[in-house]
């Protein structure tokens, strides 16, 4: 409000307080320039009767102003209008003119309406701004992402991976540059075509590409769903594993001939071990046997423990060749119906030398014949004699191994042999390595010959190869007993038509 | 008396071989090599063959395809005594006609049970062979 007379201003706030607004009043027209420079109007009311700077002049100087450019002035005369006056005031830019004395409700109104306008331009202009803080958020944004998916195509492209993705109708949509090398190597268009190598999503394929040019590649396919440009698509990634199998051919061709040089050597060693023992073996069975002349006891006592010897560098010898030739290719089994009992008699037999020599005595416990069981001979003989000799080689002299022999208690569809001998009782770390090759329970050296350490370990590969089962049982303090199943040979009657027999005899006693 | 031929190239083997089966009253001839074994066994074919497979002078088994293919030593019973390992060798010798393989160091009773079951006793009634017999040295 401008007006140079103090009681129209009294009167002018009078009116417009109630509208809530914050109302400035200047007293002259440089007073109202003043406030212009700081502060936004939503409207200007201007008396143009004004000494030293009168309304028109006001006027002008605020139209000058980029601020006040635009803020509506509306001017107050006491002064009847004439067209000259209206005229210069409209030229001004005012708005309106209202004449004095002002009417409260007109001024009121007028008031309220460019109020009401300034408020809805602030708005606007608000609005503008926001949108325009979007617009730019959004440029910077669509930019970022912009840069981010250029990165992962980088990433694509120069992956040394073959990349490849392939939409839902297996046409492929993209595919790096190794894929295109690898693919299309003509570079013919690639994009588009359908992808014809086996995938499946979330697995690995292997697949040998053949290549007109030769050369062909063993590929390694894996594919995981994942989304391009908005679609769902298969992420088909190829990596050439040519080279890794071509190491690994060498290798195993390597370990090939490496088994096959072990081969040779085990052969040669074993002919050329075998014929001087043989040859010791005869001469003494010879001198023995009194094919040579008499014998003073005391040669024929010494010429004893010779062929004692003899016989165990013979057996380890075998056990030597067996256990080594066994893991190489696997054990020479010949299975057909075996009396077991006959078995583990000739086994006793083959360790007697043995036992007389460690002056430990060889019990045997056991019904006098069973059903046969389905297994090799000589290999069951082995297995019982290795059990035997372990046994008697760590029982103190003077004591006894026990053998004995009968149909499975648990299973009946099975025979269980069992050698118990009178050692300390096996640890457990002892219980658990027992049988692997060239275990020595305690301390070998010191403690006198216990042979290679190979009898129980060929003895589980025989019986698991003869589809038994081996294991040990210890009773404290001393007593160890090492017990094998086999099966019962269905020629012998089936197994279950046996086991079923022998609850019938158990039912009626 | 039974003829034996042993064909095997170790002489120390060999004179051990031949005092047992003499001492079992058997005759005991021997070759060292092969061409030798064949050239022998044509011309006076013994009763029984004892072949090493080990032996210098052609390998033991075309030893054994010459003899098996020769009508005339065909029908010899051929029992293979080896230090080969049987894994390599006992199912071949078999196929090319052998009797039985029996691997070095061998049980003399064994091998003993398996000659006389292809070439008959020893000696008619010679029960003492075993006891008392006194070698001569053997003949080449």
């Amino acid at each position: 409000m401008v007006d140079d007379n103090p009681p129209n201003v009294l009167a002018m706030l009078a009116v417009l307080e109630g509208l809530g607004q914050n109302l400035v009043t200047a007293s002259s027209g440089r007073e109202a320039l003043r406030y212009l420079l700081e502060k936004d109007f939503a409207v200007i009311l201007l008396d143009i009767q004004m000494p030293d700077m009168d309304g028109f002049e006001t006027a002008a100087m605020i139209r000058q102003r980029e601020r006040s450019l635009h803020t509506p002035i509306i001017f107050l005369t006491a002064t009847s209008p004439d067209k000259k006056h209206a005229g210069l005031a409209y030229a001004t830019g005012a708005v309106d003119y209202i004449f004095k004395p002002v009417p409260p409700e007109i001024l009121r109104a007028k008031v309220s309406a460019f109020v009401e306008l300034h408020k809805k331009t602030e708005q606007l202009r608000k609005l503008t701004e926001s949108q325009a803080r979007l617009l730019e958020e959004a440029t910077e944004r669509r930019a970022e992402l912009q840069a981010s998916e250029a990165n992962y195509r980088t990433l694509l492209e120069t992956n040394i991976h073959a990349i490849v993705l392939v939409d839902s109708d297996k046409a492929v949509r993209y595919a790096n540059k190794a894929a295109r090398k690898l693919l299309s190597p003509e570079n013919e268009k690639y994009v588009g075509t359908a992808f014809d190598l086996p995938f499946s999503t979330g697995e690995t394929v292997e697949h040998t590409l053949r290549r007109p040019s030769g050369g062909d590649r063993i590929l390694e396919i894996r594919t995981e769903n994942t989304t391009w440009e908005g679609t769902l698509v298969h992420f088909v990634s190829l990596i050439d594993i040519t080279g890794r199998r071509g190491a690994e051919e060498a290798v195993r061709r390597a370990q090939e001939e490496e088994l096959r040089l072990r081969e040779r050597f085990l052969s040669h060693a074993s002919h050329e071990l075998r014929t001087p023992v043989a040859t010791v073996y005869q001469f003494v069975t010879i001198l023995l046997d009194g094919l040579a002349g008499e014998l003073s006891p005391s040669q024929r006592e010494y010429l004893q423990i010779v062929f004692r010897n003899i016989e165990e560098l013979m057996s380890m010898i075998d056990d030597l060749m067996d256990a080594t030739r066994g893991e190489a290719e696997g054990w020479d089994i010949h299975p057909e119906p075996v009396d077991i009992v006959l078995a583990i008699k000739h086994a006793q037999q083959r360790t007697e030398n043995l036992s007389r020599a460690r002056h430990v005595k060889v019990t045997m416990a056991g019904p006098d014949s069973l059903p046969d069981v389905l297994a090799d001979p000589t290999r069951v003989r082995q297995v019982v004699s290795n059990l035997i000799a372990h046994a008697v080689q760590h029982t103190p002299e003077g004591e006894a191994v026990q053998v004995w022999w009968g149909v499975h208690a648990e299973n009946p569809a099975y025979v269980c042999v069992s050698v118990t001998d009178r050692a300390e009782s096996l640890g457990k770390y002892d219980r658990l390595h027992v049988f692997d090759k060239m275990h020595q329970v305690g301390d070998a050296i010191d403690d006198g010959r216990k042979g290679l350490g190979m009898g129980l370990h060929i003895a589980k590969a025989l019986v698991c190869g003869q589809n038994g089962r081996i294991w040990t049982e210890s009773a404290a303090p001393r007593g160890n007993t090492f017990s094998f199943t086999l099966p019962l040979s269905s020629q012998s009657g089936s197994p279950a038509a046996y086991a079923k027999e022998k609850q019938g005899n158990e039912k009626i006693s | 008396m039974k003829r034996i031929l042993i064909v095997e190239d170790d002489p120390d083997f060999l004179l051990g071989l031949s005092v047992r089966l003499r001492a079992a009253g058997y005759s005991i001839l021997v070759a060292g090599h092969g061409a030798a074994a064949v050239n022998f066994a044509g011309s006076k074919p013994p009763d029984l063959i004892l072949l090493d497979i080990g032996i210098p002078g052609g390998n033991g088994l075309i030893v054994l395809d010459l003899l098996k293919a020769d009508p005339k030593t065909a029908s010899i019973p051929v029992i293979v005594l080896t230090g080969r390992d049987p894994a390599t060798v006992k199912e071949k010798t078999l196929e090319l006609g052998a009797v039985a393989f029996f691997q070095k160091p061998v049980d003399n009773d064994e091998l003993l049970k398996a000659i006389r079951k292809h070439a008959g006793e020893g000696r008619a009634g010679d029960k003492g062979a075993n006891e008392g017999a006194n070698p001569s040295s053997v003949s080449g």
